[in-house]
């Protein structure tokens, strides 16, 4: 293939990647994640007053935010232009697709192979755990990922022209004042270092200036910005303060279908690749990626990153090494008597490929679109904002938090936005207990600590809770103001427990 | 000393004292009061010893404490609690570039060097409040001087003088003792390691071979790093340019392994304690110097790297500098406390009673005439520290009994609760240990309620 017919190959299939991803995820008015939900509340913020919202008075009954704000600007500037959905879901896909170009990139420079680059870029952007995460959702993560990808990229190529530095430092900009994840590139980066030492493979000069150059950058913004929640966190500011009862629902995770949704091919072929050239040859631009792998991976069995990332990474950072281990065997296979059936096989492993590890890529699509919020849902989160007092704080799971926030403007009790947020171990299990419990003087002791007056009975909840209703819900103390998709538990006011005073 | 290098010095010395007498002129203006917790040490003490009219008997009991002594002598002692620091950041400043001029750094390491001591939130620390290193470090850098300039006997009394201010500062002067003979080269090979070592286990065994008492790597950075909430400490940026500055400084070719052993030494003692923190803050400042000098004076194979990071490195610095600032600020002893205490003074029976409160608060509430059940001096020095451990227990207590008989055995009487104790500091929620006693049991009474402030009475229960 020549180069000019790959890059042909490569912009169709970004054009169609790009439309596949505008059209699923314009199916749906609405987003997938709570997450999003904080995160347009944010850009609306930016938007109306030009500032991010710092202080709110609705998540966790009132708290201070912190977060990195380049990406909300970002998308705020196009939602200042265009309709605030469609811009945003737009903009979204389009930074998203850039994971193929950023894949291709990686792949070409290190096998030197456009075909397999150009086929394992595509299967690269069909990771499940990529788009389940990405498409029709405001994440950070739709812009670090390929960013990531990018910067190593930049990287392998600043080794031979001093030049790329007025692409990468750029890039390593943006990335960094995007997220704080960005700290796997740091780990990657540092364990590279090490690897080549220890290996003895001769590193220039410059690679260590740009090292240099992205830790105290990551460090000085973070510092920053993160200030005040390390002095209130501690390390666990890495893990996101997140509860350990929450971490243990993240990493729920299926083994046999995470391996199937990496992909058994790419794994395989992959960790051969790792085998191949950490204990025999060695060579420096693969070593980056070997990096990467191993950086995520400690991150993830330590459960310091969350596992839909980890994920992700992983999956990413196996599809380019095995593309080396692909490029390795056909390179072999040249030198055999079996060189004459190289393109045929070529095509049948890439055929291959491209059914075992691209269609489940391509089925996550409709699906991810399918676990979207539903129309009703939405519309009795709106009718609480219409028909609840200003300033009530509503019950409801730490993952319907921000949805409250945002259809309900109402305050809740807690949300997935643990990073400064107030003992959220104890409201999660609070939370817990006002749904589990069966005793009506617990759940009004709980509510009246919070000063809660409705419960939130949804989906959701049921399932979480395996409950149909509330199970002190049978008298006058909590009454159904709202039955509909939802059900809406009013406590009455009369309804108190005496304090315990001597 | 050049012209050139003699401007450099003094600029850097009038913007030092330019922000010093800033802060605390906004400190002073915002109501934030003068004096931190600590110094109401040095206030209680020459209070008493003034109002014994300066008493053999006073003198001989604060003769341990030559700080507060000089301070009584002074007459105005609060006004030169203020004015000593300025003296001394002219003297502090002086001595440590006449050292590191004998410490042969080159001229551009000198400044570097400096510039990071400026910066240090530990020096700033040092030079805004009174305190025991901000008289100190003159002494040994003085006696330190007078060794390398010949004049052992001025450097052995500067030395006495240090050792009377505070006995633990022997380790210190001998560290840098061991530097002045190793610089002036009358010391065999290998003998720093020996003496080294002959420290070290001096220190063990006058702590009783026991560990630092800060629990793990967290712990240590809560307590000595500024940036992630000490009250007084290192930047994370003064760590991280010291850091670049040794490894650049143990892969040089022609190195001299001292330095880095009394670093290693000056933090081995600043885990123990932190007052050490002071003279490992002038060793790390040789290697952050000799990183700036090495990133900007280097060859790079990227200009715009160099420059970047060169700016990055600087901006870490005046970020540290500038959060201490800040936080330092804001810090207390805050009027509503101060308030308190003027209360205490003339509302309450102090005779005999102890108060209980927070040890960080001990001083404070002692600057009123009263005795405290734990204060920082305890928390410092003492081994067990039973009386931290029991009272943070009693603080968490829900069990009245428990709490009546640890009162009535100690013949506490008082508890001064302030809102630092209340958010975070000992209780996160309102009715948490303690708080649900005092709030719901006849044994205690409120004396005490205003802008956050509490004080509560223990009415010993008969029987």
């Amino acid at each position: 293939m020549k180069l000019r017919a790959s890059y042909g190959v490569l912009t169709v299939f970004f054009v169609l990647y790009f439309a596949a991803r505008l059209f699923f995820s314009l199916q749906s008015d609405y987003f997938n994640s709570d997450t999003s939900y904080f995160a347009l509340r944010e850009i609306e913020h930016i938007k109306a007053t030009g500032k991010p919202l710092i202080h709110d008075t609705l998540s966790y009954s009132g708290r201070d935010f912190v977060f990195m704000p380049f990406y909300y600007y970002f998308l705020a500037f196009f939602a200042k232009f265009f309709p605030e959905v469609i811009a945003i879901k737009v903009i979204n896909s389009l930074l998203a697709s850039a994971i193929i170009p950023a894949m291709f990139l990686c792949i070409n420079k290190l096998i030197k192979n456009t075909k397999i680059a150009v086929i394992s870029s595509i299967i690269g952007s069909l990771s499940p755990f990529y788009i389940t995460m990405t498409l029709n959702d405001i994440t950070p993560y739709s812009v670090v990922i390929p960013g990531m990808i990018l910067i190593f990229f930049f990287f392998m190529r600043l080794d031979e022209d001093i030049e790329i530095l007025n692409y990468l430092i750029p890039v390593t900009l943006a990335i960094v004042i995007s997220s704080p994840v960005v700290f796997i590139v740091i780990l990657a980066l540092l364990m590279f270092f090490v690897i080549c030492y220890v290996e003895k493979i001769a590193i220039k000069k410059v690679l260590f200036e740009y090292s240099s150059f992205f830790i105290l950058f990551f460090f000085w913004t973070n510092f920053i910005l993160y200030k005040t929640a390390f002095q209130k966190h501690g390390i666990s500011i890495i893990s996101g303060n997140i509860p350990e009862e929450a971490i243990r629902q993240y990493f729920n995770i299926d083994i046999g279908q995470t391996f199937l949704s990496i992909g058994i091919i790419t794994s395989i072929l992959g960790i051969y690749s790792v085998y191949k050239y950490t204990a025999g040859k060695k060579r420096k631009d693969i070593m980056v990626f070997i990096s990467l792998f191993f950086s995520v991976m400690v991150l993830f069995l330590a459960r310091l990153i969350e596992a839909q990332l980890a994920l992700a990474l992983l999956s990413l950072s196996l599809i380019i090494l095995s593309s080396q281990a692909i490029n390795d065997i056909f390179e072999t296979l040249e030198k055999t008597k079996a060189a004459k059936y190289s393109k045929t096989i070529f095509f049948a492993l890439m055929a291959l490929l491209i059914v075992a590890q691209g269609l489940p890529g391509i089925f996550a699509f409709p699906q991810t679109i399918k676990g979207g919020l539903n129309e009703k849902y939405v519309s009795d989160l709106i009718w609480i904002k219409e028909n609840t007092p200003v300033g009530s704080v509503i019950t409801a799971t730490v993952q319907e938090g921000n949805l409250i926030t945002y259809f309900s403007n109402r305050k809740n009790i807690a949300d997935t936005n643990y990073l400064l947020a107030d003992d959220p171990k104890e409201r999660l299990s609070d939370i817990d207990n006002i749904f589990r419990t069966s005793l009506r003087v617990e759940a009004v002791m709980t509510l009246d600590k919070y000063g809660s007056e409705y419960i939130l009975l949804s989906e959701k909840s049921k399932n979480e809770y395996n409950i149909e209703e509330l199970k002190y819900s049978g008298d006058n103390c909590f009454n159904i103001v709202l039955e509909s998709y939802v059900k809406l538990y009013k406590k009455d006011e009369s309804c108190k427990v005496k304090s315990y005073e001597n | 000393m050049k012209t050139e290098e003699m401007q450099k010095l003094v600029f850097c010395l009038i913007i030092f004292i330019s922000v010093i007498f800033a802060y605390n002129f906004f400190r002073l203006k915002t109501d934030n009061g003068l004096f931190t917790y600590d110094e109401y040490k040095y206030i209680e003490k020459a209070q008493k010893i003034i109002s014994d009219n300066y008493s053999g008997k006073s003198i001989n009991e604060n003769i341990l404490d030559p700080l507060s002594i000089v301070l009584a002598f002074t007459g105005e002692y609060k006004l030169a609690m203020r004015l000593f620091p300025y003296l001394f950041i002219v003297i502090n400043l002086l001595l440590l570039y006449a050292l590191s001029r004998k410490a042969h750094m080159s001229e551009n390491h000198r400044i570097y060097g400096m510039i990071y001591v400026l910066l240090s939130p530990l020096f700033i620390y040092i030079h805004t409040t009174f305190n025991l290193p901000l008289v100190l470090l003159p002494l040994i850098l003085t006696g330190t001087l007078m060794f390398l300039y010949n004049s052992p006997f001025f450097g052995l009394l500067f030395f006495l003088l240090a050792l009377w201010v505070n006995p633990w500062s022997f380790f210190v002067i001998a560290t840098f003792l061991l530097f002045t003979f190793q610089r002036l080269k009358e010391t065999r090979k290998g003998f720093e390691i020996f003496a080294m070592l002959f420290i070290v286990l001096i220190f063990l065994l006058l702590k009783g071979f026991s560990l630092p008492s800060t629990e793990n790597f967290l712990q240590i950075g809560k307590e000595y790093i500024t940036d992630i909430g000490a009250a007084y400490g290192i930047g994370v940026f003064g760590i991280i340019s010291a850091a670049i500055g040794l490894i650049l400084f143990l892969r040089q070719k022609e190195k001299q392994t001292a330095q880095v052993w009394f670093f290693v030494l000056l933090l081995f003692f600043s885990l123990y304690d932190k007052f050490f923190l002071v003279f490992f803050d002038l060793v790390a400042a040789y290697f952050a110097g000799f990183a700036i000098l090495k990133i900007m004076h280097g060859n790079w194979e990227s200009g715009i790297l160099k420059n970047y990071v060169t700016l990055l490195l600087f901006c870490g610095l005046v970020f540290s500098c500038g959060s201490y600032l800040n936080k330092s600020y804001k810090a207390g002893a805050i009027y509503e406390e101060r308030i308190s205490i003027d209360w205490v003074k003339t509302n309450l029976n102090l005779d005999g009673n102890l108060f209980l409160s927070h040890y960080d608060f001990g001083y404070l509430i002692s600057s009123s005439g009263a005795v405290t059940f734990t204060d920082k001096d305890y928390y410092l020095n003492s081994k067990e520290k039973w009386k931290i451990i029991e009272s943070n227990d009693i603080f968490m207590s829900r069990d009245l009994r428990k709490v009546n008989s640890f009162l009535k055995k100690n013949d506490i009487r008082y508890i001064w609760i302030n809102r630092a104790m209340k958010n975070n500091l000992i209780w996160t929620k309102s009715d948490e240990g303690m708080l649900f006693i005092l709030k719901n049991s006849a044994s205690f009474r409120k004396r005490y309620d205003y802008l956050g402030v509490e004080i509560w009475e223990f009415l010993q229960p008969s029987g």
